[in-house]
């Protein structure tokens, strides 16, 4: 029988954004159609079965052999189990539930536990620890806003939607129109973003700090002696803090540009500094571009279970928090890790050279609905129902604000939620502990 | 010919990074967007291939005319393993890897191959990865 069913209210598992204004239409559990989705967003629905890895599979003697889900689960633990110093990486691309047994299990193992975080606004968090952070919803941006600076991103290429849902292109309660919004974007190149702006101001690579410390002292009423900063006539800076003190509601929404250029949190550093200062003039706050669609769920599941939002060591017995020492990244590079847990990630893609190739030879567990760079060194993959199409979670969007995804189809036969994997391993581990 | 290589998210590179082993992907990724007038400079066509050198390592890429110029100086890579094949791990002590904003050497490469996604991990991780 051929049954079709258009599902309403769907929340996208693609980026930050978490749209929640999504029509997905099944057929014989299957997706048919996807609509009101973005580019990235309909991509991950209407390919969702590409690549797709439907077995377990295990390395023995250089070869790749299925196996059973018990086997690979017993693998796991053990391997978990013996290492000394595990890293347990990934997590923003599942829900809040599966993050909350990681946690559970990298106390277990003693490990680390550490999201992607660590390679996007990892930066952002730690200067938020240093000066606080004047912040809001994307609904108060979308109803009040009438200054919107996109600083160091490019949404139209990585968070489509965000500018027709939530700022510029959308239509609020106290700001209706486009023309009741001014857009300015800085940023090193003329993105597509930024050909759409108001005003685009270019600055040159890795000089983020010096133009937001030029914008801090023009707020302070201190004048500029250079004629330049950062590729920028000084006149240029006076200006703009002009228009930001002269809204009536400001918001900066920034991007990598800052967190992964010279001076990484110290660039943040000056943005939530300006931003704060700001405040004693009028309504300004300000927005991290959060990429994966629950990276915002891991540090909140993280800093509810340990105190520490990311790079969370337990190898002592309690939570260690020290970025750079801690961090996936940097463990990896000092090859600290004896074996790793991925969940839903791809280091070996992501990670820079050095650290990829240390982790590519310890022993990899991974679990992932599709294949990947890291599934294809891994010594046990796993494979799982792919989270807001496959099975139900928590998620928060970049705001912090908690979205629920649904279930909308079955996932392969025999392919488990990550929830009951990583319970599963849980269980083993202690299973092995108690007999040990 | 120096320049700062900045990577980051394309809607291309978005829409095929679950497919990490389809030539979509490889298309999107294995890429690089120069200044029309440094593509000029350098000698190269669009679609053709050049090297990029940093001290971290080499990578061959298919180069296209960006539609985000003029940036002179500026590269521009989407994420993915051939970008990362340059970036440093260090991290500054804040666990981020510089992944924007990193001197190279760009130059033509008309005779090397760029390869697919399986080749670079085999030459990436070969000296103690499995592969």
């Amino acid at each position: 029988m051929n049954v079709e069913n258009v599902i309403k209210g769907v929340v996208c598992p693609f980026c930050g954004c978490c749209c929640d204004d999504l029509e997905v239409t099944v057929r014989n559990n299957e997706i048919a159609k996807v609509e009101n989705a973005c580019a990235l967003g309909r991509a991950k629905f209407e390919r969702w079965n590409e690549g797709r890895i439907v077995r377990p599979s295990i390395r023995s003697d250089g070869k790749i052999l299925e196996t059973s889900f018990a086997k690979a689960v017993e693998r796991s633990a053990r391997i978990l189990y013996d290492a000394r110093y595990p890293l347990l990486w990934g997590w923003s691309c599942t829900s809040c539930e599966a993050q909350k047994i990681g946690v559970e299990l990298a106390e277990e193992v003693g490990g680390v536990i550490d999201s992607t975080t660590s390679t996007c606004h990892g930066p952002s968090i730690i200067a938020v620890h240093d000066v606080g952070e004047s912040s809001t919803t994307l609904g108060e941006v979308r109803h009040r806003a009438d200054l919107v600076i996109y600083w160091g991103c490019n949404p139209l290429h990585a968070h489509p939607r965000h500018m027709s849902r939530y700022s510029v292109l959308s239509e609020g309660r106290f700001r209706k129109r486009r023309g009741e919004r001014k857009m300015i974007v800085v940023d090193v190149r003329r993105t597509a973003t930024a050909k759409i702006a108001d005003e685009f101001i270019k600055i040159e690579p890795n000089s983020d700090y010096e133009a937001l410390t030029a914008l801090r002292m023009c707020l302070k009423g201190e004048e500029l002696e250079q004629e330049s900063i950062a590729g920028v006539p000084s006149k240029k800076f006076e200006e703009l803090i002009d228009e930001m003190v002269g809204c009536q509601f400001g918001v900066i929404f920034f991007g990598l540009g800052l967190t992964m250029s010279a001076g990484k949190s110290r660039n943040v550093d000056a943005a939530l500094s300006l931003v704060r200062d700001l405040n004693s003039k009028t309504k300004f706050v300000i927005v991290p571009m959060r990429g994966h669609f629950n990276v915002t769920g891991a540090n909140e599941v993280f800093a509810w279970q340990t105190g520490y939002p990311f790079a969370v060591d337990l190898s002592q017995g309690y939570p260690r928090y020290n970025p750079g020492e801690t961090s996936g990244v940097d463990i990896a590079t000092r090859h600290d890790c004896d074996a790793a847990l991925v969940v839903g990630s791809d280091p070996i893609s992501n990670f820079p050279l050095e650290a990829a190739r240390n982790l590519s030879s310890i022993p990899i567990i991974c679990i992932d609905p599709h294949e990947t760079a890291t599934t294809s060194v891994s010594d046990t993959v796993i494979p799982s129902a792919i989270v807001g199409i496959e099975a139900e979670g928590t998620v928060y969007r970049m705001d912090g604000v908690p979205l629920l995804l649904r279930k909308l189809i079955d996932p392969p036969e025999g392919v488990s939620k990550d929830t009951e994997i990583l319970e599963a391993i849980l269980n083993e581990v202690r299973r092995i502990r108690g007999g040990r | 010919m120096k320049v700062i290589v900045v990577t980051g998210r394309s809607i291309a590179q978005g829409r095929s990074k679950e497919s990490k082993f389809s030539d979509e992907y490889a298309r999107a990724a294995a890429t690089c967007e120069v200044d029309p007038e440094d593509l000029s400079t350098l000698g190269v066509k669009p679609g053709q291939k050049v090297k990029l050198t940093t001290s971290r390592g080499s990578v061959n890429l298919f180069a296209s005319v960006s539609s985000q110029s003029p940036h002179r100086g500026i590269v521009f890579i989407p994420f993915g393993p051939w970008a990362n094949s340059l970036m440093d791990a260090e991290t500054d002590g804040t666990g981020m890897p510089t992944l924007k904003g990193m001197e190279a050497e760009i130059e033509p490469a008309a005779e090397d191959e760029v390869l697919g996604l399986k080749e670079l991990l085999a030459k990436n991780l070969k000296e103690r990865g499995r592969t």
